[in-house]
């Protein structure tokens, strides 16, 4: 029996301090919580064998996981799962240091993703980052001391009271240091986040997409060519891991609240850090929900996703149609109005987003569903 | 039971405002004389429909028989009668104080008289009925008897009042004494040929239309062939009895006595509200007086936002008829929404209840049009049509003159509020009739007006002009002539027949302006740049623009979790299933309703 191939995802739920935009899961964890956490973690991985494509350990804050603790994660992971196309970890500037990275690089991580936010102390401290824009950049540069050569980091823009010139200046920065990935995301007001019960004033949404068009060139004119709606890499630094979720092939997700997607099958874990914990010790399973993935589900997900990528979907994620088979009425309205381009990829016709297209995707896709 | 003399019998209504506690009271008197237990009741027994119970209002009239030990030592019937309480039914109320020879006035202590009340007051007096005032609530601190009364004193001339709290039973006895005490007996006669009025009926799947009636003359008795006045309809008597509440079957019902009737009527319809029934083998000679067939006053066009519930809706108005005689329709097409019906509504509270209904016992999803009144037009083909959808009017050079229905309005305020309602009368195209006060702080206004402006959002514009102290009140007079004009709407250059509406040609340019603004802010952005325009023929008279959507919530990645993205699409996409789809445009439901609320002062 041949092994099933498989993005690999492992969720560390703590972190230092609740950022107040953030509806992640995750909290400060209690004592003796992330050893508890990290025993039980390793072993879930032990009760599923596939063949590791990608690694990405995300969170939370997984840089605060101590040294020890984390050394043992990843050699497990890797005994388990490895050798990895790419492994990544998510750390935060306020959370590293040489030795940290370093025994990081030596485990064969290969890719960082920093949490940077923003390069300006004000956004930076009405975020509720625990870090400087001084931090943010020490940390760049010591990764790339201790040799890593692939370093991404994560961009907010659109946060309120922040306007085009602090970006700007936050993009400036970004294009100095030495990375080769960026993650642009805009702000999402999100029930239940600190920042909710600011009620803060809004940026207009002409403001707000100004940023997002203002991001785009810079970074495009600095050679970080957009490749997702959100991501923008160097040429051949685009993220493998994130790319199997996009292109809506398999992945294993460990630990609270994580998901997976094997066969047709996609499952989510149990979010709660003792459940969870004790489920593990008990021999129990995990699982929150699990969804049976019908053809139409799929079909509708390969375009949702698809259409966040530059290279857009063709037959390949449509069955073997073209997406103007599948819907002629919204194909050519869509078209027609500019928010849909075709264009042609090694002789096959494939259709993708245009720029206007981006901020109101959701509103394009509700014409696929 | 049958032989029981007449003298022993009591008919009688409560005539109230919705809350002033008619409910309560008629749930006091049920437990007083055990006609059923405190733990039997559900809080109100009366109001069983679930959206009467929502709304506090009762909208078709029941009759519940109780037996009362008065303090002579006799035992009483006493038929407790429950009207409609809202203007829309006034047929209604009108056939149930006519079942009656006393109605109980039940004004709330700490509100006084409100003009619907005054209004059904009128009508039971017009019916000769005894009155028995009543002044609720006196238990609530807020209480004013003294007011209260004066009010009463003003409308009857006695200020002999029983003062109740309904919640407490405080008083309650005394008025069922007064019931025995004042309220005469019956006087029908007893050996003269069958006669009884119909004050309510329904539809039962089992047994057909069940008619509840009231016997003046004579009696009625199972194996019966009784005739319809007003079709001349034969049936067979399969049952009578009364309610209880809960229905009990009887030999006979005689003169005097209020109960049901079921005879293997197929429909409603043969069981007409006001109509006199008499026994087709020993008919009477003339009817009860009174009778007329409802007419429905106010229509609007339903459509299904999902064209495939086209037969659902008709089934379900179908089956809405089967209990509601005054519910008219008929099958219409719109350019803009395809195949749906236009209904007929006795008023506005009729057309909401039915509008509920429909979504929520039906689970319809509707697109409602705007309420229009009938027109009538003079062609110059020398034709007389009766237009009920503004989308019908013929072309300008066709018509010689439209008229349009005119309504009696009776507005009962707190004098401080008088300046704010005439203003807003004169606006709504009123001539005043008269001012009088009920009492030195409270004034009853009359204004003769289109019925079409009280269509137009008028009860809610009155309330917030008083604080919600003012009561309102409206009845049709007559047809006058008006120099209307067809006011089009053309979204993304084209018309939409459904939000189409007549208005008066010197409101015109103002109404299209801010009706256009209206929908601008009703219709959502979308991917499409969406002119609106207002147009008057071919003369165009407002535009305004939905401008196209900058964005939406941007695509957050939550990593792995894409059921969770795709369920945020497919809502988005469900929210967008609520609109209707015009051209490319999708158009929420509220866009058809905008007419009404278009603001007089901005």
């Amino acid at each position: 029996m041949t092994m099933i191939k498989a993005g690999v995802y492992v969720h560390i739920p703590f972190c230092l301090k609740k950022c107040a935009y953030c509806d992640f899961l995750s909290h400060r964890p209690r004592s003796l919580e992330v050893n508890e956490y990290m025993e039980a973690l390793a072993k879930e991985i032990e009760r599923f064998k596939v063949e590791g494509q990608t690694l990405f350990i995300g969170g939370g804050t997984p840089s605060i996981v101590p040294p020890s603790l984390m050394e043992r994660l990843i050699k497990k992971l890797d005994k388990q799962y490895g050798p990895f196309l790419e492994a990544t970890i998510e750390v935060n500037p306020g959370t590293v240091d040489l030795n940290y990275l370093k025994m990081l690089y030596d485990l064969g991580i290969d890719r960082l993703s920093i949490g940077v936010q923003s390069f300006d102390d004000d956004t930076l401290k009405k975020m509720g980052r625990i870090h400087s824009s001084n931090e943010a950049q020490e940390a760049v540069l010591k990764a790339c001391e201790v040799g890593f050569t692939n370093i991404s980091i994560d961009l907010i823009y659109g946060y309120p009271q922040t306007t085009i010139k602090t970006l700007e200046e936050t993009l400036k920065t970004a294009i100095s240091l030495p990375i080769s990935h960026v993650s642009f995301y805009g702000l999402q007001l999100e029930e239940g986040t600190e920042l909710m019960k600011e009620r803060p004033q809004m940026l207009s949404d002409k403001e707000y997409v100004g940023m997002y068009y203002r991001g785009m060139e810079v970074l495009e004119a600095s050679g970080f060519m957009q490749y997702e709606i959100s991501n923008f890499a160097k040429p051949d630094f685009e993220c493998k891991h994130n790319l199997i979720y996009w292109k809506n092939l398999e992945y294993l997700g460990l630990g609270v609240g994580a998901v997976s997607r094997l066969g047709k099958v996609r499952y989510k874990n149990i979010e709660s850090v003792l459940t969870y914990v004790k489920s593990i010790e008990d021999g129990a399973r995990t699982l929150l929900v699990e969804e049976q993935l019908t053809a139409p589900v799929i079909l509708k997900e390969n375009i949702m996703l698809g259409l966040r990528l530059k290279e857009g979907i063709g037959p390949n994620e449509l069955g073997g149609f073209s997406l103007d088979d599948l819907y002629p009425e919204a194909v050519a309205l869509l078209s027609g109005a500019g928010y849909l381009e075709q264009f042609n990829q090694l002789g096959v016709n494939r259709y993708r987003l245009t720029k206007k297209a981006l901020p109101v995707m959701n509103s394009v896709l509700s014409y696929f569903f | 039971m049958q032989e029981r003399s007449q003298n022993q019998i009591r008919n009688f209504c409560i005539i109230a405002h919705i809350d002033h506690g008619k409910s309560t009271l008629a749930d006091r008197l049920l437990e007083i004389t055990n006609t059923v237990s405190q733990r039997e009741m559900k809080e109100q027994l009366l109001d069983s429909m679930e959206l009467e119970r929502e709304r506090g209002i009762t909208i078709k009239a029941k009759a519940i028989r109780m037996h009362y030990e008065a303090n002579d030592g006799k035992v009483y019937q006493l038929n407790l009668i429950d009207t409609p309480g809202h203007v829309d039914f006034s047929y209604e109320v009108s056939r149930s104080l006519a079942a009656c020879e006393g109605a109980l006035l039940v004004v709330d202590a700490t509100q006084g008289i409100e003009a619907q009340t005054l209004a059904n007051l009128y009508q039971a007096l017009e019916h000769d009925l005894k009155i028995i005032p009543i002044i609720n609530k006196i238990d609530l601190p807020s209480a004013q008897v003294d007011e209260a009364t004066q009010e009463i004193d003003e409308v009857l001339g006695s200020s002999d009042v029983y003062p109740v709290s309904a919640k407490t039973g405080q008083g309650v006895s005394d008025v069922l004494e007064a019931i025995v005490k004042e309220v005469p007996p019956p006087k029908g006669d007893m050996n003269a040929p069958f006669r009884a009025l119909i004050f309510d009926s329904y539809f039962d799947s089992y047994r057909g239309a069940v008619a509840n009636i009231r016997v003046v003359d004579g009696h009625v008795k199972v194996g019966d062939r009784i005739s319809m006045f007003s079709t001349g309809k034969t049936f067979e008597v399969t049952e009578v009895g009364t309610m209880i509440p809960a229905q009990v079957s009887l030999d006979s019902l005689s003169s005097g006595e209020v109960g049901y009737l079921v005879a293997s009527m197929r429909d409603v319809k043969d069981t007409s509200v006001g109509d006199t029934i008499i026994n087709a083998d020993n008919p009477a000679k003339d009817p009860l007086p009174g009778y007329r067939k409802a007419k429905p006053m106010v229509f609007c066009g339903l459509y299904p936002v999902d064209n495939d519930q086209f037969p659902d809706l008709r089934t379900a108005l179908e089956k809405l008829q089967l209990n509601d005689a005054s519910l008219v329709f008929e099958p219409e097409t719109s350019a803009a929404l395809g195949f749906g019906f236009r209904c007929g509504f006795l008023g506005l509270l009729h057309m909401d209840i039915i509008q509920e209904r429909l979504e929520r016992e039906y689970n319809l999803s509707l697109i409602i049009t705007a309420p229009s009144v009938i027109y009538e037009v003079f062609t110059t083909k020398d034709s007389v049509l009766e237009i009920d959808n503004p989308s019908k009017l013929p072309p300008t050079q066709e018509i010689l003159e439209i008229h349009e229905p005119m309504v009696k309005t009776t507005i009962i305020t707190p004098d401080n509020y008088v300046g704010a309602i005439m203003q807003l009368c004169q606006d709504r195209r009123g001539t005043f009739k008269n001012m009088e006060y009920l009492n030195p702080t409270r004034a009853m206004l009359t204004y003769h007006m289109p019925l079409s402006e009280i269509l137009m959002d008028f009860f809610d514009r009155l309330k917030s002009s008083s604080q919600g102290y003012a009561s309102l009140d409206y009845e049709l007079t007559s047809y006058e002539k008006a120099d209307l004009v067809k006011l089009d709407i053309l979204i993304n250059g084209k018309p939409v027949d459904a939000l189409s509406s007549i208005i008066h040609r010197d409101k015109a340019a103002y109404y299209g302006r801010s009706l256009a603004k209206k929908l601008k802010e009703v219709i959502p952005e979308q991917l499409f740049e969406i002119p609106i325009q207002a147009a008057i023929g071919s003369k165009v008279i407002a535009r305004e623009t939905v401008r196209a959507l900058r964005k939406d919530v941007l695509a957050k990645c939550y990593g792995g979790d894409i059921s969770r993205k795709r369920k945020l699409i497919e809502k988005q996409k469900e929210g967008k299933k609520r609109m209707k789809s015009i051209g490319n445009v999708e158009i929420p439901q509220e866009a058809f309703m905008a007419v009404l609320k278009v603001d007089d002062n901005d």
